[in-house]
């Protein structure tokens, strides 16, 4: 069963690339093979690691895993939607009449296999159909063979059973001329050396003297000939997009219904060559997969099969390792895309700030002119007092030192590339950001009022981002005063530690407040109060914030005016 | 060519740039006076020397402009020098227009501004003549009778003796000694000193 989790695993994360924010999280629940205990174990487990983040949606494949969501669904994440897959069209039961319960339901068409297989060979006699013994063969025989009749066909039929696996291949090198075989079994065989479902059908189709179909895609490539049936792929995909859609809707009581997929004819082109059979002679609509064997999918095939076989004991950690990569692969794109945004708004930000820096900047510029000039009128004068040139020497390396100090703050802010995460004073920070923002305090006659707590415990972060943090929440306070009267222009930046072990920071205004109908979604993407924002900057402070483990909020003052405040987990060990 | 007794007031709430200022300006021989803020600067008594204002545009609480605004309401008619971190046309113009002497960006060119102190200082100077000298017509005015005053406002206006007694309803003889006593006391020989002092004094000839 393994390896159709991975590919509909990967199909579903690959449709669901497009939903931003979106952390998807596998669980392989493999109870089949585990002794009593496990599931006490494995729900303990389940509710430790999800108790801070509960999911929006809990996917299940297969019947076992719904059944498993169900039971644990109350207890665990109560009022979750459930979004089923792998059933397929006939598998008993109504899931969905239990409360938020939709699903995809597949057709793996088994019949349609036999019927197609039979279109495709009219000459064959003999039918050959391999079961397994596994609880989940039991159940996959049923999907879709609750109607057939053997008497229905003009062939005989003989039922061989995938264990053991030698014997079975030993039938498999015998069959007579004009002979089928449908493999019906998913499992792999445990019979004296262990052999996993791929390298079991792969032995088969090798040693087979006639043609094999499936009823499910998910070995197509090891050697079946083809099969009627809904693509694992085409679940994840469409499970996918129900996730998105139940996603889009959150907050509305509304799941999309559940939707049932129609089968297609699938073949592989490799063994459509070797039994001769011509691409015209195909039902239409047929997919062809494995035309062109290239180098590297022979290669690739070969890879997963020996670690598939080295892996048998634990096929769990092969699934979580590719899992592992995909994930990776896509939170390295997303992080990109953040800083990528979050650069551009610093920029943004610096370009609103332009004249306040060039303020900051030619403050010193103009002491390090007027002293350089004074002194050398003191020279040309004559009579050098040399104290006092030491004096002025001295006072201009200092201004000198302050632009840039300046200029390297602003250089830091614009700088583009990995967070660079470090022990932090939040204290220190705040400072930082208020020396890129005077000259504008002084713009827009606003005064600032500092209300630091002393000896706060340091955090961990990175430290532009945080600033960028800290200087969006600071440039909207200044924004929200543009229209208030002199006496209401004032900020004050508070910071303090609170218990629970997460130090503080407020940003508080007197302007006009937030909007009630704004104060929820301030901080979504492209919501925005001022006529002319993005309003890109409080979504990817969250996101910063977030990313630091900490949390962001607003609220509105009793007295007017509204407090922006974030936290930051604290490092406790270490106070000073 | 500055004058030593000539005062530089400097109000800038930067601290590097008051004491760099204060170097330079006393270095060409000024008195230099520096205040942290506006409110600071008008609490310091008014002098009567010849001096000149160099004032940041940009400040917490007053402002420069609004420092500007405020001495022109009370009447104190020093001449600025207006210097800013971050020049834009409107604020100059804004200014320039409220009768600054001159608007310099940060950082300017010792030249610049001391020229500027120059010029400002001038014009302190020419106000200050001519207000001591608009005193002293006044004071001498003053000194006349009410028929006298009316006897100057006629010949200032180009009037005949006869014109005068006719208009004043007294004899051409009386006129003539009220005009002898005007220009005895007010130390004038001719009706064209009578008319520049009248002018002096703020009287509008017709």
């Amino acid at each position: 069963m393994l390896p159709a989790n991975v590919l509909f695993d990967t199909a579903l994360r690959q449709s669901l690339q497009s939903v931003p924010d979106l952390d998807c999280s596998s669980e392989f629940l493999d109870e089949v093979d585990f002794p009593t205990g496990y599931r006490e174990r494995l729900l303990e487990f389940l509710r430790v690691k999800y108790v801070e983040k509960p999911p929006d949606v809990l996917v299940a494949f297969g019947s076992r895993s719904l059944d498993f969501c169900l039971q644990v669904r109350p207890q665990l994440f109560p009022d979750v939607p459930i979004v089923f897959a792998g059933l397929g069209r006939e598998s008993p039961g109504e899931p969905e009449r239990q409360g938020r319960v939709t699903g995809i339901r597949a057709t793996f068409d088994g019949p349609g296999t036999l019927h197609m297989a039979l279109r495709l060979h009219p000459h064959t006699r003999e039918v050959f159909v391999v079961r397994g013994e596994a609880p989940i063969d039991t159940a996959a025989a049923a999907l879709g063979w609750s109607t057939f009749r053997p008497g229905d066909f003009r062939a005989t039929f003989h039922f061989l059973e995938r264990h053991p696996l030698q014997q079975l291949l030993q039938r498999l090198s015998e069959l007579p001329p004009n002979s089928l075989v449908i493999d019906l079994a998913l499992s792999g065989s445990d019979d004296g050396p262990a052999v996993p479902a791929r390298e079991a059908v792969e032995s088969m189709a090798r040693v087979s003297q006639a043609p094999m179909y499936a009823a499910f895609d998910t070995y197509l490539g090891q050697g079946l000939l083809g099969t009627v049936t809904t693509s694992m792929q085409t679940i994840g995909h469409e499970t996918g997009e129900q996730v998105a859609e139940i996603l889009a809707s959150r907050g509305t009581d509304r799941l999309p219904g559940v939707r049932t997929l129609e089968a297609i004819p699938i073949f592989d082109g490799r063994q459509l060559r070797r039994w001769g059979i011509r691409k015209k002679h195909l039902p239409p609509g047929s997919q062809v997969r494995f035309e062109e064997p290239s180098f590297w999918r022979q290669h690739l095939a070969l890879v997963i099969v020996s670690s598939g076989l080295f892996l048998l004991q634990s096929g769990l950690i092969l699934a979580l390792v590719l899992q592992g990569r995909s994930r990776r692969r896509a939170q390295r794109e997303a992080q990109r895309r953040r800083q990528e945004l979050e650069h551009m708004t610093r920029v943004a930000t610096m370009g609103e700030l332009t004249a306040s820096l060039a303020h900051e900047i030619n403050q010193p510029l103009a002491a390090i002119l007027s002293n350089a000039q004074a002194a050398q009128r003191l020279l040309a004068a004559g009579g050098v007092d040399a104290a006092e040139i030491g004096d002025i020497l001295a006072d201009i390396a200092a201004d000198d030192l302050r632009a840039g100090e300046v200029i390297r703050r602003m250089r830091a802010l614009l700088r583009k590339g990995d967070a660079d995460p470090t022990t932090l004073d939040v204290n220190d920070l705040v400072a930082e950001v208020i020396g890129l923002l005077r000259g504008e305090m002084i713009l827009q006659n606003v005064s600032l009022a500092l209300d630091l707590a002393p000896g706060l415990h340091p955090i961990h972060g990175d430290r532009v981002q945080l600033q960028q943090v800290l200087l969006n929440l600071m440039v909207n306070a200044l924004d929200a005063l543009k229209d208030t009267t002199a006496s209401n222009r004032k900020v004050v930046v508070r910071t303090a530690t609170p218990e629970g072990g997460f130090v503080r920071v407020e940003v508080e205004d007197a302007g006009a407040g937030v909007p009630a109908d704004k104060l929820e979604s301030v901080f979504d993407p492209f919501v925005t109060t001022k006529p002319h924002g993005m309003g890109l900057g409080l979504a990817i402070c969250r996101s910063i914030i977030l990313a630091h483990g900490g949390r962001i909020g607003s609220s509105n003052n009793p007295a007017g005016g509204a407090t922006f405040w974030f936290t930051l987990p604290a490092l406790m060990e270490a106070k000073r | 060519m500055s004058d030593s007794t000539a005062i530089v007031y400097v109000v800038d709430d930067e601290a590097s740039v008051r004491k760099s200022l204060g170097r330079l300006l006393r270095s060409a021989g000024y008195r230099v006076l520096a205040f942290a803020s506006a409110r600071e600067f008008l609490q310091q008594p008014v002098e009567a020397e010849i001096a000149c204002l160099v004032l940041d545009v940009q400040m917490p609480d007053l402002n420069g402009l609004e420092l500007q605004q405020f001495l022109a309401d009370a009447d104190r008619n020093v001449p600025i020098v207006f210097i800013t971190g971050h020049g834009d046309i409107p604020t100059s113009v804004r200014a320039m227009k409220a009768g600054a002497q001159d608007f310099l960006s940060k950082p300017f060119d010792a030249k610049d501004l001391l020229a500027a102190i120059e010029r400002a200082h001038a014009k302190a100077r020419e106000e200050a003549i001519e207000s001591a000298s608009s005193l002293d017509a006044r004071q001498r005015l003053a000194r006349l009778t009410p028929r006298e005053h009316e006897v100057l406002l006629q010949v200032i206006a180009g009037r005949l003796n006869k014109q005068i007694a006719a208009a004043l309803g007294a004899s051409e003889k009386t006129i003539k000694v009220h005009r002898g006593r005007v220009m005895h006391k007010l130390d004038v020989q001719s009706v064209a000193d009578l008319v520049r002092l009248c002018e002096k004094a703020g009287i509008r000839i017709e």
